[in-house]
């Protein structure tokens, strides 16, 4: 076996390898653009493969079997061009002046039939080299606007074509100089098989060199997207993402969140191809791949969608490449890029996009976890300011308050005690009882911005309440006589002993304050069923049905409340709630207008309750 | 260091105010007046004035400091029947003083009197006898001093 005779198995043996390649993925992928590579490398199979086979069984080498292989030669140059046409426009005139020369070729060898005339030869190489050329530069300016492992593969496939070309050119010197033609041959052989193993890496690559070629773009994204959590917003996270997408693809490239309240992907960014809210289970290639959790390519968005063919039109998107963004179970969006024309290798692309949409998946959850976890940072630094406030405020609040309240009871005995001050001691009772008002309503602002912020202290220990209610009666009872007790002994509840005095004095204060001097205000306490029951009862001016739902809200005041008659500022009834609340009780009010106001409050008893 | 004690003042022998104490006749403490003073602890000079006119006019003997840190200082000089400790004080505060006074392995009766509402905690938290909640009325102050001072030195 010579070396040339090597060079010819080798190169034979390519050629069915790339075609077995390209055949197998056009049978799992239908596209127009792996039909076309099959038929291209199907010819050049069958062409190297025909000679040694038709040796092989002696099958006569007649006229019309070199006819139908010199046309099937002469195919090839429409083959190339036509694969190219499915990556790139190809100018109108290029493609009739290919297909003129097919028409041409297949003329010239029908009618002259074989041998041709060198004239006839020439014309026919001049056609095949021009064509092969122009594919090449094609590709070229192809590899030019791609990028990455795309971008390698282009490269590879112009280089195939060139050096196809080339091959060509160089068979056709035998015919001008027919002395060289062990050294043409020889070159030829050598031509086509560095064509051949350019289309190999172009066309078929294996999976290592596809990683090598994927790498530095690869990279250059995880190391821009390492830093992109730390962006100052979402959007500018998404932008970035977007970003770097589109400069993987050589395309634009949109990235949609899933918005589970509105049921819709929210792209901000749609390219005019997307509308800023696309509805989940919608025909929109977004949602269709969102549905499906799987990335997909759309080489002709318009037939794929025809409802939306206009938008794509008009936003220059032929096709479209679609990967979900989702973070485990939890979906989060999708990643789409647009090209104008199909991407040479969509299947690359392909998985370059679910990629990329990995690591957007990956930033986009860091971000929400910076944000929750600022969020509850923020959450408890305002919580703990409120709280530094409210101490604040009740320590400089009650500071001159302490002073200005004992100093005026200090004064208030001396008054009294001196003949020459007696005429004054009412008005400096009045500063004491002021001041004791005024510590009063500081203590129940405080206490109602503690109930709101769930922070009342409240200290439960066992203590009897008919304790607390008859110590709250006797000290109303000082100045009125109207107030009825009816008590029980010994109601031991787990209970703070002030918060209930302040309970009770604030529901007695409220019957005082509401009903006439010479009506009765009866308070009452017992042990129900286990619990404690405490009850106030007037007969004073009561609530409307309206007020009831409202009666223990904050600042509220019934609508039948004079508020210049009657002083307040609605948080008694508000505190009574939050006291309740914090013992596990009930409170609750019955009413009616003119007739009197009974309220109830009821508290757990402590164990030894069913036995009394 | 010398700040705080001459200039808040010991005071053993000035009696009480001009028209004496605001409840003098009710109460008198002659002889404790004379031996064993009530140290009062508060960072408001008007909460200290306000209390020294009325426990002297009471017949108490009072020594002031307005932290935690004049209050240990205080000690070094004097045994106080019992001590009123405000909580939150500049330069050492409420906890810091108790905390000190059991390192010095000493013991008061302390009341703690403070405007937060937590001041059932804070004094269970240091191990006071007793509270009183800012603003009081000062009968309520003078019956918890007198359920909690120390007579002739030994406890209540």
């Amino acid at each position: 076996m010579t070396a040339l005779q090597l060079i010819q198995g080798l190169n034979n043996a390519l050629f069915v390898l790339i075609f077995g390649l390209v055949a197998v993925v056009a049978y799992r992928r239908r596209t127009r653009v792996t039909l076309d590579t099959a038929l291209f490398f199907g010819a050049l199979a069958f062409l190297v493969v025909e000679g040694p086979i038709a040796q092989l069984i002696g099958f006569p080498g007649g006229g019309v079997t070199t006819a139908i292989i010199a046309l099937l030669v002469m195919a090839l140059p429409y083959l190339m061009l036509r694969l190219l046409t499915d990556f790139t426009s190809v100018p109108l005139l290029v493609r009739s002046l290919t297909l003129g020369g097919l028409i041409a070729a297949a003329i010239v060898i029908v009618t002259t039939g074989t041998p041709l005339d060198p004239v006839a030869a020439l014309f026919l190489i001049g056609y095949f080299v021009a064509v092969a050329l122009y594919t090449a530069l094609a590709f070229i300016r192809l590899s030019a606007r791609s990028s990455g492992v795309t971008r390698r593969r282009t490269q590879a496939v112009a280089a195939g074509m060139g050096l196809f070309g080339l091959a060509i050119l160089v068979a056709g010197g035998s015919i001008v100089a027919p002395a060289a033609s062990g050294f043409v041959s020889g070159a030829t052989q050598v031509l086509a098989l560095a064509a051949a193993g350019s289309w190999l890496l172009g066309f078929a690559p294996p999976g290592r060199l596809r990683r090598y070629w994927q790498e530095p773009e690869l990279r250059a994204f995880l190391e821009r997207a390492s830093t992109l959590p730390r962006l100052p917003t979402t959007d500018a996270i998404l932008r970035e993402l977007e970003r770097g997408a589109g400069d993987s693809f050589g395309a634009r490239a949109a990235i949609g969140l899933y918005d589970p309240n509105a049921r819709a992907l929210r792209f901000d960014n749609g390219h005019g191809a997307l509308p800023p809210s696309v509805p989940e289970g919608s025909r929109f290639l977004a949602a269709r791949v969102f549905a499906a959790q799987e990335a997909q390519f759309f080489p002709d968005a318009a037939r794929a969608h025809p409802e939306q063919a206009r938008a794509y039109r008009a936003a220059g998107v032929g096709a479209v490449l679609v990967a979900p963004i989702s973070a485990g179970e939890r979906r989060i969006g999708i990643l789409e890029a647009f090209a104008e024309q199909q991407p040479v290798f969509s299947s690359d692309d392909l998985a370059l996009a679910q990629l990329l949409a990995d690591q957007a998946a990956v930033v986009l959850e860091s971000r929400a976890l910076i944000d929750e976890a600022a969020r509850v940072k923020a959450q408890e630094e305002a919580a703990k300011l409120k709280e530094d406030f409210l101490s604040a405020a009740a320590h400089d609040l009650k500071t001159p308050l302490t002073t200005l309240l004992g100093q005026a009871q200090i004064l208030e005995v001396r008054f009294g005690r001196d003949q020459t001050l007696a005429q004054h001691q009412p008005a400096v009772a009045r500063v004491a009882r002021e001041a004791r008002r005024l510590s009063t309503l500081v203590d129940d602002l405080l206490d109602a911005s503690r109930i709101e912020e769930g922070k009342l202290e409240v200290r439960r220990e066992p203590a009897d309440v008919a304790v607390v209610v008859r110590q709250v009666v006797e000290r109303h009872r000082a100045g009125k006589q109207r107030i009825v007790l009816d008590a029980h002994d010994r109601l031991t509840g787990s209970v703070d002993r002030r918060r209930i005095d302040q309970l009770v004095d604030n529901l007695v204060e409220n019957g005082l304050k509401y009903s006439a001097d010479d009506t009765p205000v009866e308070v009452r306490a017992w042990r129900d069923d286990g619990e404690i029951h405490i009850s106030v009862r007037d007969h004073g001016i009561g609530f409307p049905m309206t007020d009831l739902p409202h009666v223990f809200d904050r600042f509220h005041r019934a609508a039948n409340v004079d508020a210049r008659r009657y002083a307040g500022i609605g948080l008694g009834l508000y505190i009574c709630r939050g006291i309740v609340a914090q013992h596990a009780g009930r409170i609750w009010v019955e009413s009616t207008v003119g007739a009197g106001s009974t309220f109830h409050v009821t508290l757990p008893g402590a164990g030894d309750g069913k036995l009394n | 260091m010398t700040f705080g004690f001459e200039r808040a003042g010991l005071s053993p022998d000035v009696p009480g105010t001009p028209h004496g104490g605001a409840h003098a006749g009710a109460r008198s403490h002659p002889t404790e007046a004379a031996g064993t003073p009530i140290l009062v602890v508060d960072d408001d000079p008007e909460i200290l004035a306000m209390l020294r006119d009325f426990l002297e006019g009471e017949g108490f003997a009072i020594r002031t400091a307005t932290n935690g840190a004049e209050a240990l200082q205080a000690l070094d000089q004097v045994a106080p029947a019992l001590i009123l400790l405000d909580m939150r004080m500049p330069v050492l505060d409420g906890w810091g003083f108790a905390a000190r006074l059991r390192e010095r392995q000493q013991a008061y009766p302390i009341i703690v009197m403070t405007a937060a509402q937590s001041a059932q905690r804070w004094a269970e938290e240091i191990g006071a006898n007793g509270f009183i909640a800012k603003p009081f009325d000062v009968d309520e102050l003078l019956q918890t001093i007198e359920r909690h001072r120390r007579r002739n030195g030994r406890p209540n």
